[in-house]
């Protein structure tokens, strides 16, 4: 008896029926057994974040590999997850206190927590939901929350081992301050841009004399933190002053001329003010002279006592202010324009400002030998194999950490200060409380007198470790997951975070486990618009996948991403790729149908033409499924999709 | 599936049913990574299917043994077919009316059934001489003749193809006209000139064809 057939597939009868349907018999769930592992895990996304087209494209893919590997008869696990995405979740709560006349700063720390967990709750997991719609064929009882128990106590475990092992330390280092956020960003989350600005040529009295020399800067409120005025060596213009010392314009404060060939004769004047607070170049060069450091900002970047003038007024009102004044005294010689290329901060927009702080590291050099050796050996392969390079850069220049953020959503260091000075590194209070008496002899002290530290650690961090901790590997590492799911097969991300999260994945995985994370990492490319713009929301060029997925079918929208014709790793997203995606699911719809209206007669032969052609197709169809295995094998997924859609064809 | 489709209202027979449903079955699984829920949903349509069965847990189809010889023929079973489609075409013959195929020289007739049914063949037969008055075509080393007889009028066919062969002579001439010209072909741009030559060549294929056509036809 034959069912009626309805003349139209309609997506929106049958997604949400059939999910449930996989979810109600378990079919996403994993669990170690005798059959061949294949795991993956998600990138986490931001936990409040919602799902767009980068997002879809990335798990359209992991989503194909993991069914197929599943039907392929492996035991597919595909762990879920979000992540708790320190300063980018806490910038939005801050805004959205701002919103309700919240001031942060005039919440305690558990309010504030209050505060974005309660954001957490509400927005938390939105993105998760709208995976399923895509499809998404997870393992939702494993779902993993950076910020969940156990993954925090992964997180700290080894923040206290490495600091045992004397990988992680304290130390003052110019860092990428942020003075919006008011926390310290890593290199990576500064964007230099190109800015027209100006070169001010400034002159400082001699003392002693009635000579000037002259240098040149972009930043002229800075002078008020120079340390010292820098030469030359072998600079003739300037052999007179060897040995001199000139005033700082303004408030008159007497610095020392110093010889360095550091100098670069050709800029400017010849003559470099030195601000060891405020650049890292002379920070150097000051920390090589032994010079004072002169620290004239506050934390929110406006000027501190130490500037002596404009106290208490923002650095960019001082700039203006300063010229003025340095004008009226005599001291401007003259003003050029001039290009250079200024830092901002990735989440804030904030120019940043180069600052020495006290902050924790991570050591680097030795954890990143084994981590660019595999790589480059491929027993970890890249997809395509053009990134080995950048990684090689990037392992081989590799410097310290900076694992620690001036905020207060995340995994708050597990160090605490004593009474007395000094400080100790534990897992719990409880614990520090025994070494620290241990430490000071002091049998009375009690963790009231404990004081943690205020910073959190760096969201990466935590998903360095995502491979592992996930399975639980960082607490026990010998458990039944660890030990069947470990090293997992493929993971599929964005070049962008090749350094961030990839590299230190890798690191991570050879530390905890001697072994790599993954055996395959399939790098994506950055979806774009038809004109090559990157979508963002400002430009309004980014389409939401759920309205996509409600008009075209969440299988449309997954055929119009690999329909994407990558151009240069990207990927021109255009909506009426979406519309092919669909139409295709409709064609095999209507083939369907034309077999199904068939009559069927039990009584005739079959004719030679049908028998030869069966047989021709059983050959055609096993030739091109062993060009699909190849495909899937180089991760050519859109040409695999062609190679099954033209078999429908024929 | 347009050559296993059963004619017009006609029943199909039950092997060939069930063997379209397989092949569809199988390439629904591989289908199914891309584009999970149709596949699943058509899945469950093919076929009666018990409670806790998904195509998203069977298993996908490994590559078994397959002949790279039937694959090419088949190739060539395609091209014969279009052939015949085109000589169809050009001569206003309709697909109802009933063709007979010769061939000379080198041809496998493995699917000659497919090539039949497709092309509306009573006959495939093979041929040690050319055959006269009939249309032909080329696929590899093998000749391909159609004996279209009454279904043209030749008289009628004659004028038609004397008038083409005019026209494309009278434009041959002009293109030949530009190429002989030095400053043009000097001065133009390469790809105009190229574009040019191009004309020039389909032209002078176009010519001998429809000679050659006038020729066997006249022989009938």
């Amino acid at each position: 008896m034959k069912m009626e057939i309805p003349a139209k597939y309609d997506p929106t009868l049958t997604e949400d029926k059939w999910y449930k349907y996989w979810m109600d018999k378990g079919f996403f769930r994993s669990e170690p057994d005798s059959r061949e592992p294949y795991s993956v895990v998600i990138p986490p996304p931001n936990v409040t974040g919602v799902l767009h087209m980068g997002h879809m494209l990335n798990n359209t893919i992991q989503d194909i590999l993991v069914r197929r590997a599943r039907m392929q008869g492996k035991n597919a696990c595909w762990v879920p997850g979000t992540d708790h995405a320190s300063i980018a979740t806490e910038a939005k709560v801050v805004a959205k206190l701002k919103e309700q006349g919240i001031d942060k700063n005039l919440l305690s720390r558990e309010e504030f927590l209050n505060h974005a967990w309660e954001w957490k709750e509400k927005h938390g997991g939105i993105i998760l939901e709208q995976l399923k719609k895509l499809g998404a064929s997870c393992d939702w009882s494993r779902t993993k929350f950076t910020m969940d128990q156990d993954l925090s106590e992964s997180v700290i475990k080894v923040f206290v081992d490495l600091y045992n092992k004397g990988l992680v330390y304290r130390g003052v280092r110019m860092v990428n301050w942020d003075p919006q956020a008011k926390t310290a960003v890593s290199d990576e989350e500064v964007i230099y841009k190109e800015v027209q600005s100006k070169l001010y040529y400034i002159r400082y009295k001699v003392e002693g004399n009635d000579g000037f020399v002259t240098i040149a800067t972009t930043r002229p409120e800075t002078i008020l933190g120079d340390t010292a005025v820098c030469v030359h060596p072998k600079d003739e213009r300037f052999k007179h002053l060897h040995g001199k010392k000139v005033l700082v314009p303004l408030i008159n404060r007497s610095i020392p001329i110093i010889l360095d060939d550091y100098v670069d004769r050709e800029f400017g004047t010849g003559a470099l003010k030195i601000t060891p607070a405020h650049d890292i170049n002379d920070y150097e060069l000051g920390d090589k002279h032994n010079l004072e450091t002169i620290d004239i900002f506050n934390d929110n970047g406006t000027l501190n006592e130490n500037a002596q003038l404009y106290i208490g007024e923002d650095r960019f009102d001082v700039r203006e202010k300063i010229v003025t004044d340095l004008k009226n005294a005599g001291h401007i010689v003259k003003l050029e324009d001039y290009i250079n290329n200024v830092g901002y901060s990735e989440r804030t927009n904030a120019v940043i400002e180069p600052k020495l702080s006290m902050q924790w590291f991570c050591k680097m050099d030795n954890m990143a030998k084994p981590a660019l050796k595999h790589v480059m050996d491929d027993t970890i392969q890249f997809h395509p194999p053009k990134f080995k390079n950048v990684y090689k850069h990037w392992m081989e220049n590799i410097k310290d950490w900076c694992v620690s953020r001036q905020l207060w959503w995340g995994h708050r260091i597990p160090a605490y200060y004593l009474p007395e000075g000094g400080y100790v590194v534990a897992e719990t209070i409880e614990k520090a409380l025994e070494i620290a008496i241990e430490k000071t002899g002091n049998k009375n002290l009690t963790i009231n007198d404990l004081k943690q530290d205020e910073d959190v650690l760096d969201t990466w961090f935590s998903s360095w470790l995502w491979p592992i901790a996930v399975f639980d590997g960082i607490r026990n590492p010998d458990n039944k997951d660890i030990n069947y799911y470990y090293p997992t097969n493929d993971l599929v991300t964005a070049p962008e975070i090749l350094f961030f999260w990839v590299a230190r994945m890798i690191m991570a995985g050879y530390e905890y486990r001697d072994d790599q994370p993954f055996k395959n990492v399939y790098l994506t490319g950055i979806v774009r618009d038809h004109l090559r713009r990157k979508m963002s929301k400002s430009l309004g060029n980014s389409p939401d996948p759920i309205e996509l997925m409600k008009i075209y079918g969440a299988d449309g929208v997954r055929v119009g991403m690999l329909l994407c014709s990558p151009a240069g790793g990207d990927l021109l997203f255009d909506e009426s790729l979406t519309e092919q995606g669909r139409n295709f699911g409709n064609k095999i719809w209507n083939a369907f149908r034309l077999v199904e209206s068939w009559n069927v007669d039990e009584n005739i032969q079959q004719p030679e033409y049908a028998q030869k052609t069966i047989e021709w197709f059983q050959n055609k169809l096993n030739s091109e499924i062993e060009n699909i295995n190849d495909l899937y094998d180089k991760f050519r997924l859109s040409e695999a999709l062609m190679a099954v859609y033209k078999l429908f064809w024929d | 599936m347009e050559l296993i489709k059963p004619a017009y209202q006609q029943p199909i027979d039950k092997k060939t049913y069930n063997q379209t449903l397989s092949v569809f079955e199988t390439l629904l699984k591989l289908l199914h990574p891309f584009m999970p829920f149709i596949t699943e949903e058509i899945w469950h349509l093919i076929n009666e299917r018990k409670d806790g069965e998904s195509i998203m847990i069977e298993r996908i189809p490994e590559a078994g043994q397959f002949s790279e010889d039937i694959i090419e023929r088949f190739e060539n079973v395609k091209e014969t077919i279009t052939a015949i489609r085109n000589v169809r075409n050009e001569n206003s013959i309709a697909q109802k009316d009933v063709l007979t195929l010769a061939i000379k020289g080198e041809y496998n007739n493995d699917f000659d059934a497919c090539v039949k049914k497709m092309a509306n063949l009573s006959e495939i037969k093979s041929t040690d001489i050319k055959i006269d008055g009939a249309v032909t075509f080329l696929i590899q080393s093998a000749e391909f003749y159609i004996e279209l007889g009454d279904l043209i009028d030749v008289e009628e066919e004659l004028i038609k193809m004397k008038e083409e062969l005019d026209y494309y002579k009278g434009f041959l001439e002009s293109v030949m006209k530009k190429l002989s010209n030095d400053r043009f072909v000097q001065n133009a741009p390469e790809n105009v000139v190229l574009v040019e030559k191009q004309k020039k060549a389909d032209a002078d294929a176009k010519i001998i064809m429809l000679e050659e056509r006038i020729r066997s036809l006249k022989k009938s």
